[in-house]
């Protein structure tokens, strides 16, 4: 469970011009896909920070998996594994197998129980074969996957994708779309991300809408859809636009 | 001002491995030329290439039959907006260039072009480019590498990250500047840029094909394995298989063509 409790942020406290998120209140369960969606600039990136920890509110309170984000714990970390837009940025090792066993280095692990999640993670996202390639041979896409077997193999409880399908060709989406759906499947886990590609948006079996630091819409996007009040905040993709048409005129006809 | 950008049997290497097929196309000002395919297929070390920042290719780039020197002719927006950075403020990053020019209102002029990107210059104007949020950097990079509008523009992936208002934005920008200037742009969502296009580039692991923007559409949906459309519009079209014209991937287009109401304006360019 994820808790935001009348949350409020800001970059830079007291300019007048500079970005605040106003408390904001919401609950996340486990088990599903939740999509953060809205303009640019209204506050995505920034809640999925203060989820993983690596942002505290200036007012409120964040509660991930019963721990206070403030609290210092680091426990937060292994609880949420965050994945940024571009996986350049977050990819530490040279080889991949060295790459997936930085993070567990950390926990100080028996050897043969990293060996043995490394493995199974990699079975699963059927990722063996480029265990012992360098990362530089990787494609956009490959790379993303080993950040999903990094974070994998910390057993998270909760898994951030910010923009993941921004800069995969349509082919590598339909990949990570399958990756995806396996992984709410197979374990106990909640999904969030944060996307602008209308493609995703089918995934998503709850939708929360941001707007300039502000929660706007929390539910099912059958919901939303129909909701042209909050058209002039947020343009629609055009596969809402058919299907609401579609609507209309069967409507019509009944 | 060119007409044509001609790719003559271009191959691309890194350090004498060779990236794809050879490219052989026209891209001509009028309407955009998009190009589409798989990641590490070499659009942007294409793009790249025709810029001039990447040296290592045979085959030959030709301006209306001459050959081509890229040298203040071209401006390039890299797939990574981070890339771009290298001014303290928002402001410098737009203004660089028009300074460089010696242009007396450079100010004036910045401010004007970034807020039709849609950046509000005062709230931005003084902020750092590393501490924009990611379509905010995409805006100001995009901003910052036209304000010049040579006479060839390159765009890697420039909706990446863009929110649907930002896309429209660049469509109408883009609509404007491809009339009289040569526009190529590499992306994964040609969506929302496709009623502007003419041609498209398509480089596949199998074969290389510079298609116009109808027949491009058209192959897209008999093969689905060619290229993969959005999944909405290609769901919308098996209800009614297409004949000689196509309609635009906008949900009012399909809706009409599925109604058998649609007019001329619903169709795609036809070449
Ligand atoms: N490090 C930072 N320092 C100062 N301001 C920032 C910083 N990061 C983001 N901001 C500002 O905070 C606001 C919200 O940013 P955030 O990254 O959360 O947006 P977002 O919803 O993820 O947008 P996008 O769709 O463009 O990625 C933006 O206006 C941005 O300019
Ligand atoms: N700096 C580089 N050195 C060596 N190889 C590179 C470099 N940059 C890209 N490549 C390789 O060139 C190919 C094409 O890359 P790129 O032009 O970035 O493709 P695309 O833009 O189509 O995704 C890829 O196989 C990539 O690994
Ligand atoms: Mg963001
Ligand atoms: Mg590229």
């Amino acid at each position: 469970m994820i808790l935001f409790d009348r949350v409020s942020y800001r970059y830079k406290e007291n300019q007048e011009t500079s970005f605040a998120l106003e408390e904001v209140s919401f609950s996340l369960a486990q088990n599903q896909i939740i999509g953060f969606i809205g303009s640019n600039g209204c506050g995505k990136t920034t809640c999925a920070r203060l989820i993983a920890g690596l942002l505290k509110p200036v007012s409120g309170k964040v509660t991930v998996c019963g721990i206070d984000t403030a609290s210092e714990d680091a426990e937060i970390h292994r609880k949420v594994g965050i994945i940024f837009q571009n996986p350049d940025n977050q990819i530490v090792g040279t080889t991949v197998e060295e790459d997936i066993a930085f993070g567990l280095e950390n926990l100080a692990l028996p050897r043969d129980e990293m060996q043995r999640r490394i493995e199974s993670v990699c079975r699963e996202l059927r990722f063996e074969k480029f265990l012992k390639l360098p990362v530089s041979h990787l494609s956009g896409g490959q790379k993303q996957q080993l950040c999903i077997a990094s974070i994998l193999v910390m057993q998270p409880e909760w898994l951030i994708f910010d923009e993941p399908t921004s800069h995969l060709d349509p082919w590598a989406r339909r990949e990570f779309y399958q990756v995806i759906k396996h992984l709410i499947e197979s374990r106990k886990v909640g999904i969030i991300m944060i996307s602008q590609v209308p493609d995703d948006f089918d995934l998503f079996e709850e939708i929360h809408l941001f707007s300039k630091g502000r929660l706007l819409f929390t539910g099912k996007p059958e919901e939303l859809k129909y909701r042209e009040d909050l058209q002039p905040m947020f343009s629609f993709p055009e596969k809402w636009y058919l299907d609401r048409l579609q609507k209309e005129k069967n409507d019509q006809l009944s | 001002m060119i007409n044509c950008l001609e790719l003559r049997e271009i191959e691309l290497f890194y350090k004498n491995r060779r990236i794809g097929d050879k490219i052989s196309c026209r891209f001509e000002k009028g309407r955009v030329n998009l190009i589409v395919g798989r990641a590490g297929s070499g659009k942007s070390t294409l793009l790249r290439a025709i810029a001039g920042f990447h040296k290592e290719f045979s085959g030959k780039i030709f301006a209306d039959d001459m050959s081509f020197d890229s040298e203040g002719r071209i401006a390039l927006a890299f797939q990574n907006p981070e890339n771009l950075f290298f001014n303290p403020s928002v402001g410098d990053e737009v203004c660089y260039a028009l300074i460089q020019k010696d242009d007396k209102e450079f100010r004036q002029k910045g401010i004007a072009w970034l807020e039709k990107w849609g950046i509000e210059a005062s709230a931005f104007w003084k902020k750092h480019p590393f501490e924009l949020s990611g379509g905010e950097k995409r805006k100001v990079a995009l901003s910052a590498c036209t304000v010049l509008l040579p006479e060839v523009i390159l765009l890697d992936e420039p909706l990446a990250g863009l929110d649907f208002q930002g896309r429209e934005k660049l469509a109408g920008i883009i609509s404007q500047i491809a009339r009289d200037h040569i526009v190529i742009i590499v992306t994964h969502d040609p969506e929302n840029l496709i009623d502007l296009t003419g041609r498209v580039l398509f480089i596949g692991d199998q074969a290389v094909e510079f298609k116009c923007v109808n027949e491009f559409i058209a192959k897209s949906l008999q093969e689905p394995d060619f290229y993969p459309l959005p999944d909405w519009y290609v769901q919308a079209m098996e209800q009614k298989p297409i004949k000689k014209h196509i309609p635009r991937l906008r949900a009012e287009s399909v809706f009409k063509y599925l109604q058998g109401t649609a007019e001329d304006a619903d169709y795609l360019f036809a070449g």
